[in-house]
């Protein structure tokens, strides 16, 4: 019985604080949960009503959250947001531990190290044989059908220069052997197998291409027989790749000419790869080979796979059913020498302790305690011995609560093993902060109050260009996505104190603020001002929206002049310019307007001329004139400006049409005569058509 | 018109069968728990041994359970093929029309927002897949994207001030999509790239919520309406906006840091507040005339400008009008009522506010006698906001303020 639900009554007669009632359920628990059964019979048996009663209450407090919870549950494993083995406080789920991973100095030794190895030593491959399963166990006399031949290239991924449209790709054959077709490992002795040497040359740098990657292309050709040929391209099927190497890139060759009988596979394993790390370390091997006709499965879209415990996924299908070639890799400081490269470990089975939990229920101690044998301990008051974790949860205004007991280290709401006590609590407090979890000390293990955190803040915290991203970012997703770019700065690293059990304790002051959710940064989201949409973070330096004059507003003005009907043609145009003019340069007081009307000749001086507007123009300045807005000075200068304009204009309208160049003319000499005469005088009359 | 006549009045081998399972489906309305699909199944293997013996009954009618009551919302519904949709409420649901009056539910999508009310949708497909896309919209003003192969959410816009009260597709391109808002404005969104090619609104746009609006058949204007009782001609083929559509096309957000620059059409290419005296909530085009509705009981056909007039060449400020013809019915003076056309415009399809559908058939050489059927049901008696004609026009779906959807199977 590993779960006791104790429904206790702790004070609901008085109307106690919240605070009192948890230190009493506290007490009552401790004294309850020995002896439960005898409580239980020493307790007035409460009424089937109330404890339903009592039960929707519990159900109303906390179903919701933990619907949600579960369902988020769900999505982590499906499209993981994050991997909880990237925490800090579950670094020990991680199940490369640092002494196995290379580090940083590794890393360099490969980098450094690569050319040392490829100068001193030679990569040994020797081919234990091809394994088909659909072909009979070699028992024919045949020779021929005893063994298959076997291409091994090597191919060279060089670096693109600048004048390719791809990498080149550069393929140099090391040679051909016969290797035994389903061969019986207990008949053939080891001394005999095939045996295959790529030197240590063909791993130098090329003088005309940089390599970026090296990779080993298998390539094993069979003369089949005619009445395997079609099972044998039928059974290729769908296998996707799966050589043990991350390179899976096939290159479709054209390798039909040893005649129609010939069945090609082929399979590829990086060497090196284009960071320069060495791939294929001493071992044997087992490649998946593909059949030549099969069109390399597509990577676009690429999914989330969970590979559960134990469970014979169809990928590794392939071993046992396609073919395979098996080899044993060396490298080697000479031919016969020996290995000079790490040797390559059994993959260890990934989880198993886990799933070692989940199969035997009853027996958590065992594995709680090889964990933390085999883990150093960083929480000192972790205890050795059973862990018990009684959650109590507190509802209905604290005045009412539930305990449940577990024996394991798994989040209630999300089954996530986090193997420690901190590591737990520290999980439940960042990932379920719907609730707000205090740790009591207790002899047996743990108590974790649980109750609702009224304080929570539901609103979206991530990132608000995500929402607007397409397609959306929280159901839509199949795989990985990108995410949009935007560089926070982060400002704050606090210090990261030591992990301590004490920081779950219930504080008394700091409470409300140890439950604030915690925002980085500021997620802000901006708009653009004309169209309401959402503006991208790489768009924020642009901004055209602030103009004085908008496409819209000049086309209004202009409509709207259009609308007169005691002005003519030429004056609606001068009062067009002019407006969009005063519009586009923000001039709005009287004494601006000798300035005004400088700059309108300088901009738009050319213009008039060729419209043949000069007259119209100097109606204007004398109308701002009779206005005493301008100088007569300034309609001197405003006039002599044009006509320099005027002069230097035929010079440009070369090539345009000569009754422009005419008009102009004529223009000018108006405008000369006109403003070297009186200037108040009105010639409407005399103006445009 | 002989169609429409057999439509309503003349007997058919269903005769029989059918009015018996309207009253079963109708009674699965009232929530009748005994009507499930196996009866509508054994109806119709019965038809075929039936003879007609009612002839003064619809031939051939059937809701769909309509179960979602809170339907008090704005309806719609659209065929693609034989499946079509409806809107209501926070949901959208997908109901295919089978042969012999079945109408079988397909997919229903409920939006995430409780607040969220769709109003409108839209059928058009994906150019790369080929996949059928719904867009839809409602109080919320974002237009959802929906691919029901895939049966996700693929796109959604944000951008409109208020709810998007009508979704068109452009009939040529099936990338562009058109929404009218209450925010007083229609935007063209390219759904391929993601963009806001422009927003047809502001100074000389409406001065009131948009409540509908239709390309004509080349996709080369729109006419929009609303509430500001006006009708407004905007023009796509210009310079400016081909300009910009093809710029929606070929802008690549990953490969800019510059924004699309959306249109601001500020200026109508015509606009009449003269053919309607009241909201006009629904325009269609009709070759180069216009069809639009207010809530006066009358559809007026009617162009821009005088007789004479080519429509490629009326000028913003031209002030006449011509009014073709009417189609007068009853009973239909509530707004938000929208009328149908099938694909071939042959037919035209409106229902009135207690449940009353007037079909009329326009394939007559003189307009003003095109004739109108009504069809009626005993059971139909709330409003019918919107109809719509299958493709090949042989049914005509209707759906109901009561959260009810009727067929309508055209007899030849």
């Amino acid at each position: 019985d590993q779960t006791i639900f104790v429904t206790g009554e702790c004070g609901g007669t008085s109307g106690n604080s919240g605070h009192i009632m948890s230190g009493a359920s506290c007490k009552a628990n401790g004294a309850v949960y020995p002896a439960s059964s005898a409580m239980m019979n020493s307790v007035k048996k409460p009424k089937m009503e109330q404890i339903q009663a009592d039960h929707e209450l519990f159900l109303q407090a906390f179903e919701k959250p933990t619907q949600i919870y579960r369902f988020l549950r769900t999505r982590n494993l499906i499209a993981p947001i994050f991997l909880h083995r990237t925490l800090t406080f579950m670094s020990h789920r991680n199940g490369r531990s640092n002494a196995k991973r290379y580090g940083m100095s590794d890393m360099f030794l490969f980098v450094t190290g690569f050319f040392f190895v490829a100068l001193s030593s030679h990569l040994q491959l020797t081919f234990t044989g091809f394994f088909h399963k659909d072909e009979k166990p070699s028992q024919n006399s045949e020779n021929e059908q005893n063994s298959v031949s076997l291409e091994v290239l090597l191919v060279k991924v060089c670096h693109k220069k600048r004048k390719d449209v791809s990498c080149p790709v550069k393929q140099v054959p090391t040679g051909k052997k016969q290797v035994p077709l389903n061969p019986d490992s207990n008949q053939t002795k080891p001394g005999s197998y095939p045996s295959l040497l790529v030197s240590s040359n063909e791993f130098e740098p090329s003088n005309s291409h940089m390599v970026k990657s090296y990779s080993l292309l298998f390539r094993v050709s069979r003369t089949g027989r005619r009445d395997t040929n079609g099972l044998v391209n039928g059974e290729a099927n769908e296998n996707i790749d799966v050589t043990d190497t991350p390179s899976r890139k096939k290159r479709s060759l054209s390798h039909r000419e040893e005649g129609e009988t010939t069945e090609t596979y082929v399979a590829q394993m990086t060497v090196f790869d284009k960071n320069r790390r060495l791939q294929l370390l001493d071992g044997e091997y087992e490649v998946s080979m593909q059949g030549m006709e099969d069109s390399p499965v597509s990577k676009k879209r690429a999914t989330w796979e969970t590979i559960l415990d134990g469970k014979r996924l169809p990928p590794f299908e392939t071993f046992s059913q396609g073919p395979t070639l098996q080899f044993t890799l060396r490298w080697t400081g000479d031919a016969s020498g020996k290995s000079t490269a790490p040797v390559a470990k059994p993959l260890a089975t990934r989880n198993s302790d886990s799933s070692m939990q989940q199969q035997k229920k009853g027996t958590v101690k065992e594995s709680v305690s090889t964990d933390i044998q085999t883990r150093k301990e960083q929480v000192p008051c972790e205890p050795r011995q059973k862990l018990r974790i009684f959650y109590q949860f507190l509802y209905n205004n604290n005045t009412r609560q539930q305990t449940e007991a577990r024996d394991d280290l798994h989040c209630p709401w999300c089954t996530l093993n986090c193997s420690k006590l901190y590591s737990l609590l520290k999980h439940l407090k960042l990932s379920h902060s719907r609730f707000i979890f205090n740790y009591v000390p207790h002899p047996k293990g743990a108590r974790i109050d649980v109750s609702i955190n009224e304080c929570y803040d539901g609103s979206y915290v991530g990132n608000p260009q995500d929402i607007h991203s397409q397609p959306g970012f929280a159901f839509s997703r199949n795989g990985p996505v990108k995410r949009t770019a935007v560089t926070h700065i982060l400002v704050c690293r606090p210090k990261r104190t030591k992990p301590s059990l004490s920081e779950f304790l219930e504080s008394d002051d700091g409470e409300l603020e140890q439950q604030r959710t915690y925002v980085s940064g500021h997620n802000r989201l901006y708009f653009h001002s004309d169209s309401c949409m959402p503006l991208r973070p790489q768009e924020m330096e642009v901004d055209s929206e602030d103009e004085r004059d908008p496409e819209w507003l000049r086309e209004k003005t202009a409509t709207q002049l259009d609308e007169f009907t005691d002005v003519n043609e030429g004056e609606k145009e001068v009062m067009k310019l002019w407006n969009l003019h005063v519009m586009k340069h923000g001039f709005i007081a009287d004494n601006q307007m000798n300035q005004a009307i400088m700059l309108f000749v300088e901009n738009r001086g050319a213009h008039i001329i060729r419209r043949n507007l000069c007259r119209n123009f100097l109606l204007h300045l004398v109308s701002m004139h009779d206005f005493n807005l301008v100088s007569t000075a300034t309609i001197d200068r405003a006039m002599a400006r044009l006509r320099q304009i005027q002069e230097e204009l035929p010079d440009i309208e070369e090539d345009q049409q000569d009754q422009t160049l005419v008009s102009a003319a004529a223009c000018n000499g108006n405008a000369v005569t006109s403003s070297g005469g009186k200037q108040g005088k009105r010639t409407k009359s005399a103006l445009t058509d | 018109m002989r169609e429409n006549k057999n439509m309503s009045e003349s007997p058919s081998q269903a005769g029989k069968e059918i009015p018996a399972k309207k009253q079963k489906l109708s009674s699965d309305e009232n929530s009748n728990p005994d009507l499930s699909g196996d009866e509508n199944d054994d109806a119709v293997s019965v038809e075929s041994g039936t003879n007609a013996e009612r002839p003064d009954t619809p031939t051939n009618t059937a809701n769909a359970p309509g179960r979602k009551s809170w339907g008090k919302g704005k309806w719609k519904s659209k065929k693609c093929r034989y499946s079509f949709k409806c809107v209501n409420s926070l949901r959208v649901t997908l109901y295919e029309c089978h042969s012999q009056g079945e109408i079988r539910l397909l997919q229903s999508y409920v939006d995430a927002d409780a607040d969220e009310n769709f109003y409108t949708c839209a059928w058009t497909y994906d150019t790369n897949t080929s996949h059928p896309l719904l867009a839809v919209a409602g109080s919320r003003g974002i237009i959802r994207v929906i691919n029901h192969i895939t049966m996700q959410c693929i796109k959604h816009y944000v951008g409109h001030g208020n709810a998007i009260n009508e979704l068109k597709f452009h009939p040529r391109d099936p990338n562009l999509l058109l929404s009218v808002s209450k925010d007083h404005a229609l935007r063209l969104w390219n759904i391929q790239t993601d963009t806001l090619v422009a927003i047809f609104g502001g100074v000389e746009g409406h001065r009131d919520e948009v409540l509908s609006a239709d390309f004509d058949l080349l996709g080369e204007k729109i006419m929009s309406c609303g509430m500001d009782h006006s009708l407004k001609l905007w023009r796509i083929n210009s310079e400016r906006m081909q300009k910009a559509i093809r710029g929606s096309y070929e802008y690549n957000p990953s490969k800019t840091n510059r924004p699309f620059v959306s249109q601001k059409i500020h200026f109508p290419d015509f606009s009449t507040r003269d053919i309607h005296r009241n909201y006009v909530d629904c325009v269609r085009w009709l070759g180069d005339l216009i069809l639009s509705k207010s809530c006066e009981n009358a559809i007026v056909c009617w162009k821009p400008g005088k007789m004479e007039d080519d429509i490629d060449h009326i000028k913003p400020n031209e002030s006449n009008v011509t009014i073709l013809g009417r189609f007068d019915y009853s009973q239909c003076d509530i707004w938000y009522m929208r009328f149908s056309m099938d694909f071939w415009q042959k037919m035209l399809a409106l229902g009135n506010q207690v449940g009353k559908l007037y079909v009329w058939d326009l394939e007559v050489e003189d307009p003003h006698k095109a004739k109108c059927t009504t069809l009626t049901l005993p059971k139909c008696t709330s409003a019918i906001r919107q109809t719509s004609f299958s493709r090949d026009s042989s049914i005509l779906i209707a759906v109901c303020d009561d959260a009810s959807i009727w067929r309508w199977d055209r007899q030849r």
